[in-house]
């Protein structure tokens, strides 16, 4: 037995020295400039595997699941909050994360709400979910003083009628529109009482005919090929829906607004899993991302605000300059967070999501 | 001893890949939801011993089967995946009855060529191809294009996130689980029995209806059942092609999983779910065992 | 022979100018493709018959069978039932019926079900069905399996049932493509004598496709030998055997020797110089065909030849001695085996 196991320790060891160290990653879909991939590689030596995600209902399984194998995730706040509940995520060790000090502190006390002294995570992207309008289609249907910028648009079946022959997308993801449904009826959007959520539904099963998919990722296609005219989702994707139908000179104009009733502001943290086989390469990544110029990069190709202020220098106009990326002072006043709701309000939410989707 | 090993092998393969999977999904099913990894509790703790054991069971109780009478969506998904299970394995058997027929049809050296063609989807990722169908379907997709070429419509049609979308996922899907038992069934039928039942007064049609029709029977049969169970749990196709009008329990148990973070519920409509299906599976058992003991 | 005469009046309707052919068959061609399966044939069959097709596999036979049956259309000619031409009548229109080489039994249907497939097509009434489905089992003594599935009764009564499910609808005509082939020997010897007998009871005519010689001997009243689409000699088996006329249906009836040599007529004999320093033969009983002669194993042993004659007629071996049924020696006109 003794025998055995030295056996294998040096296998183990000589493993260790054929196989370079790697490090895995897992981040939504669309999110990063690939270079900067690379260029981690070259720079660390260490090989980067990268698994994208679209949903945090997915991620959030696997972390509950345990044994993922990541060694980074990024979790939207609500999302990390439970997680880190759970015990899904280890402390981040700061002494190892040098680049730290570029962090936004207009960002970082936001994300504090989530991740209680940013223990845990570290802001990677933020933005708004919002109103992605084909603005050529969207005024010959609604007249050029279509509603563009409010939540009446989507929300007012008389608009959503007119629209429905277009094509209308919205984010399968009841935590952002439950919420975006309350601001419209004036309700508190954090709501965390089901009596309140439940006034949703009349909004929601009044528009949900003209609505024809709830889906978190193929809006940016379907926009920018003119497959939809309208699609209500994350403020980034819209932009890049709209690069992409300038780059294709389809004719397709696409407008990303936060409705003027209040936008909800959601930060995606990355953060490591309890059970991550490489924290210490995790902690290299980390601190590559925080790094200002390859922040910077990452904004500047998905069109994302980040929580990092020493990355601005080097954002280009369209980013930093954009209100719909970078809101200004005012803006930002009107942009609110949620929080996650327990497990007895989830089922209602997601039960009332459900009934939405299907009609059942 | 040497049998015994023998008999044990398939023995252990069911015991592997299906029972144990099954009680695991019963035990979390009688589990309550918790936040913590994992996402429900009691676990089954066998290093505690007796003691684990008898915590285990205290702690478990019907609760999510209660839960699942008590909310009218899970029997409505249940009925609606039914029914678009029983839909789509008509169509299928609708197009794939002609398609096996007409192989049995041509001269015997077509026939492997045929049977090639049939099977050469599954060469390429299940992913891949319904990808595909959502080009094809979509208001830009090659249908609506060839459609708006020809000048049969002037406005795009929307099929793709329609349940017709669903539909043409699943009979494109499963055709060739359908094909491949008519297939084998027809090939079997001797010509002279078809010539035997023109001889005795059947036009060709009658002669159909009475000898081809009711001795592809065997074959219709296991390729329903190959097409029906999977339709009915399917999830995939129904979440690419489909809008979100199209309530299925695959779906449902996707959400009970991932969006409400309840694996206990998601178990719960895992178990019922192959409850139901254990019906057909036992028909389709029992049709199997019929069909092997006329043979032999 | 005088006595089997004298018991039943000789049946012989193509010997009859008076009588009228059942199935004409004039100037029938048939070709796939390249390959000429019938090659201008003309025959008649007359009503009663039992005719046998005889040949090698390939020789026309079974497409002979099958146009009448109505599968296969000819290329040329005609071929006339009841002097009516069938050419334009779908097999299920027409008043045949076929008992098929496999059987062709509906494996989905029990034995009394396929026995009244046919006559259901009729649209009967059904105590007519019944009727003729139970007067079919007791002619093929079946009754007893009526609610069997063909996959649980035996070779025999599988054969048995084909029979009775091709006679249900009583057809003019009712054609056999090798009805005996899949039974083993003792049952088929059976079989045969019990075909004849239903052919009697029934008075159908039956056209019998064979390759077995012996069984073609045994049941037909006339015999066709075919060989590569045509009628090379078509004759009563009596005929057919004693005086082939060629060595191609001599060699396919029975075992024969052949004999190759010079022929001279010497008065009412014939002399066969047959080999170098061989005494000539010199024999009646011979059919002579130009140079060559054929000589029948059953006709050997009707002289004894003594090992003390000093000049044999023939140098041989003798190997074994064979018993070819009830043949005996020196039965020269020889009526089918049955009336034997």
């Amino acid at each position: 037995m003794k025998r055995l196991l030295s056996a294998t320790a040096s296998v183990a060891v000589l493993a260790g020295a054929a196989f370079a160290e790697e490090v895995r990653v897992y981040n939504w879909s669309d999110y990063i400039d690939e270079e900067l991939l690379t260029k981690f590689q070259t720079e660390t030596g260490i090989d980067l595997i990268y698994d994208v995600f679209d949903s945090n209902e997915v991620l959030e399984t696997k972390m509950l699941a345990g044994g993922s194998g990541y060694d980074v995730v990024v979790p939207s706040g609500t999302f990390l909050q439970r997680q880190i509940q759970a015990g899904a995520f280890q402390k981040l060790d700061m002494s190892k994360l040098s680049n730290a000090g570029n962090l936004w502190d207009v960002v970082a006390q936001r994300t504090a709400q989530y991740d209680p002294g940013n223990e845990y995570s570290i802001n990677y992207m933020w933005g708004t979910t919002g109103l992605g309008v084909n603005v050529g289609k969207v005024k010959e249907l609604l007249g050029e003083d279509a509603p563009i910028g409010s939540l009446e648009l989507i929300f007012n079946p008389a608009n959503m009628e007119k629209l429905a022959s277009c094509g209308v997308h919205v984010l399968d993801a009841p935590t952002e529109i439950i919420p975006a449904a309350l601001k419209y009826i004036g309700e508190n959007p954090d709501s965390q009482d089901p009596d309140v959520i439940a006034k949703t539904e009349a909004v929601l099963m009044g528009v949900r005919p003209y609505i024809q998919k709830f889906h978190s990722s193929e809006y940016i296609n379907a926009l920018a090929n003119g497959e939809i005219c309208v699609a209500f989702g994350w403020s980034g994707d819209i932009l890049q829906a709209r690069d992409r139908a300038a780059e294709a000179d389809n004719g397709v104009e696409i407008a990303y607004n936060a409705p003027s009733e209040g936008a909800l502001m959601w930060f995606d943290q990355m953060a490591i899993p309890a059970d991550a086989p490489n924290p210490e390469g995790a902690h290299k990544f980390l601190n590559f991302i925080l790094d200002a110029q390859n922040m910077a990069a990452a904004s500047n190709y998905v069109y994302y605000a980040n929580g990092n202020k020493a990355s601005q220098e080097f954002l280009v106009e369209d980013v930093i300059g954009d209100t719909a990326i970078y809101p200004d002072a005012a803006t930002l006043e009107n942009l609110y967070t949620v929080t996650p709701y327990d497990a007895r309000v989830q089922r209602t939410v997601t039960r009332l999501w459900t009934k939405i989707k299907s009609g059942t | 001893m040497r049998r015994f090993i023998l008999i044990s092998v398939p023995y252990a393969w069911l015991l592997a890949l299906f029972l144990v999977p099954f009680a695991i999904v019963i035990k979390i099913s009688l589990s309550d939801t918790v936040i913590a990894i994992p996402p429900y509790a009691p676990t089954l703790d066998l290093a505690g011993g007796w003691a684990g054991i008898v915590e285990f069971f205290q702690g478990v109780d019907f609760e999510t089967f209660e839960f699942l009478t008590s909310d009218d969506l899970y029997w409505k998904a249940y009925l609606s995946s039914l029914k678009i299970a029983v839909i789509a394995t008509a169509i299928t058997l609708a197009v794939g009855y002609p398609i096996a027929y007409g192989m049995t049809r041509v001269a015997p050296e077509w026939r492997p060529t045929l049977l090639m063609l049939v099977i050469l989807p599954f060469w390429t990722s299940f992913l891949i191809r319904v990808y595909a169908w959502m080009g094809i379907l979509g208001q830009d997709g090659l249908i609506n294009q060839a459609l708006l070429w020809l000048g049969v419509i002037d406005q795009p049609l929307t099929i793709l996130n329609t349940p017709t979308a669903v539909y043409i996922g699943i009979v494109y899907t499963y055709l060739p689980f359908m094909i491949l038992p008519i297939y084998s069934a027809l090939e079997k039928l001797d010509d002279s029995l078809l010539e035997a039942a023109e001889d005795l007064g059947c036009s060709r049609f009658t002669a159909f209806w009475l000898v081809t029709w009711p001795l592809s029977r065997n074959g219709i049969i296991a390729g329903s059942f190959l097409v029906f169970i999977p339709t009915l749990g399917e999830f995939v196709i129904p979440s690419l092609l489909g809008g979100s009008k199209t309530l299925m329990i695959g779906k449902v148990l996707w959400e009970e999983f991932f969006s409400n973070r309840d694996w206990p519920v998601a178990s719960a409509v895992a178990v019922i779910l192959l409850l139901i299906l254990i019906i057909p599976i036992i028909l389709f058992q029992r049709n199997e065992q019929k069909q092997r003991e006329a043979e032999g | 022979m005088a006595q089997v005469a004298a018991q039943k009046p000789v049946f012989a309707p193509w010997d009859d100018p008076k009588q009228a052919p059942l199935i004409q068959f004039k100037n029938v061609t048939k070709r796939f493709g390249d390959f000429v399966a019938i090659d201008d044939m003309t025959i008649d069959i007359y009503e009663r018959e039992f005719f046998a097709l005889l040949g090698p596999s390939g020789c026309g036979k079974t497409t002979m069978m099958r146009m009448l049956a109505g599968f296969e259309r000819p290329t040329e000619g005609q071929i006339l039932l009841g002097g009516q031409d069938i050419d334009a009548i779908p097999p299920n229109k027409r008043s045949v019926n076929m008992m098929f080489q496999s059987y062709a039994l509906f494996p989905h249907l029990s034995v009394w079900e396929n026995i009244a497939f046919g006559l259901k097509r009729q649209k009967l009434p059904k105590e007519q069905i019944d009727e003729r489905v139970n007067e079919m089992l007791r002619l093929t003594r079946l009754s007893k399996f009526a609610k069997r599935k063909p996959h649980q009764i035996s070779g025999g009564q599988r054969q048995r049932v084909a029979l009775a499910r091709s006679l249900a609808r009583a057809p003019k005509l009712l054609l056999l493509d090798e009805p005996l082939g899949a039974l083993d020997k003792k049952l088929r010897q059976e079989t045969q004598f019990e075909l004849m007998d239903i052919q009697e009871k029934t008075g159908t005519t039956f056209v019998i496709v064979t390759h077995d010689q012996e069984e073609a001997m045994t049941v037909a009243s006339r015999v066709a030998v075919m060989d590569e689409g045509v009628m090379v000699q078509v004759d009563t088996p009596a005929k057919i055997y004693e005086a082939p006329n060629s060595v191609y249906v001599a060699d396919f009836i029975g075992d024969v020797n052949i004999i190759e040599g010079r022929a001279k007529q010497i008065s009412d004999q014939v002399n066969i110089a047959w080999a170098e320093g061989q005494p000539s033969i010199f024999k009646g009983p011979f059919w002579i065909s130009h140079i060559l002669a054929t000589y029948r194993p059953t006709m050997s042993g009707c002289h004894q030849v003594k090992p003390s004659r000093r000049r044999p007629l023939i140098r041989g071996v003798y190997r074994a001695e064979i018993s070819l049924g009830k043949t005996k020696c020196g039965c020269h006109s020889r009526q089918p085996l049955a009336s034997a």
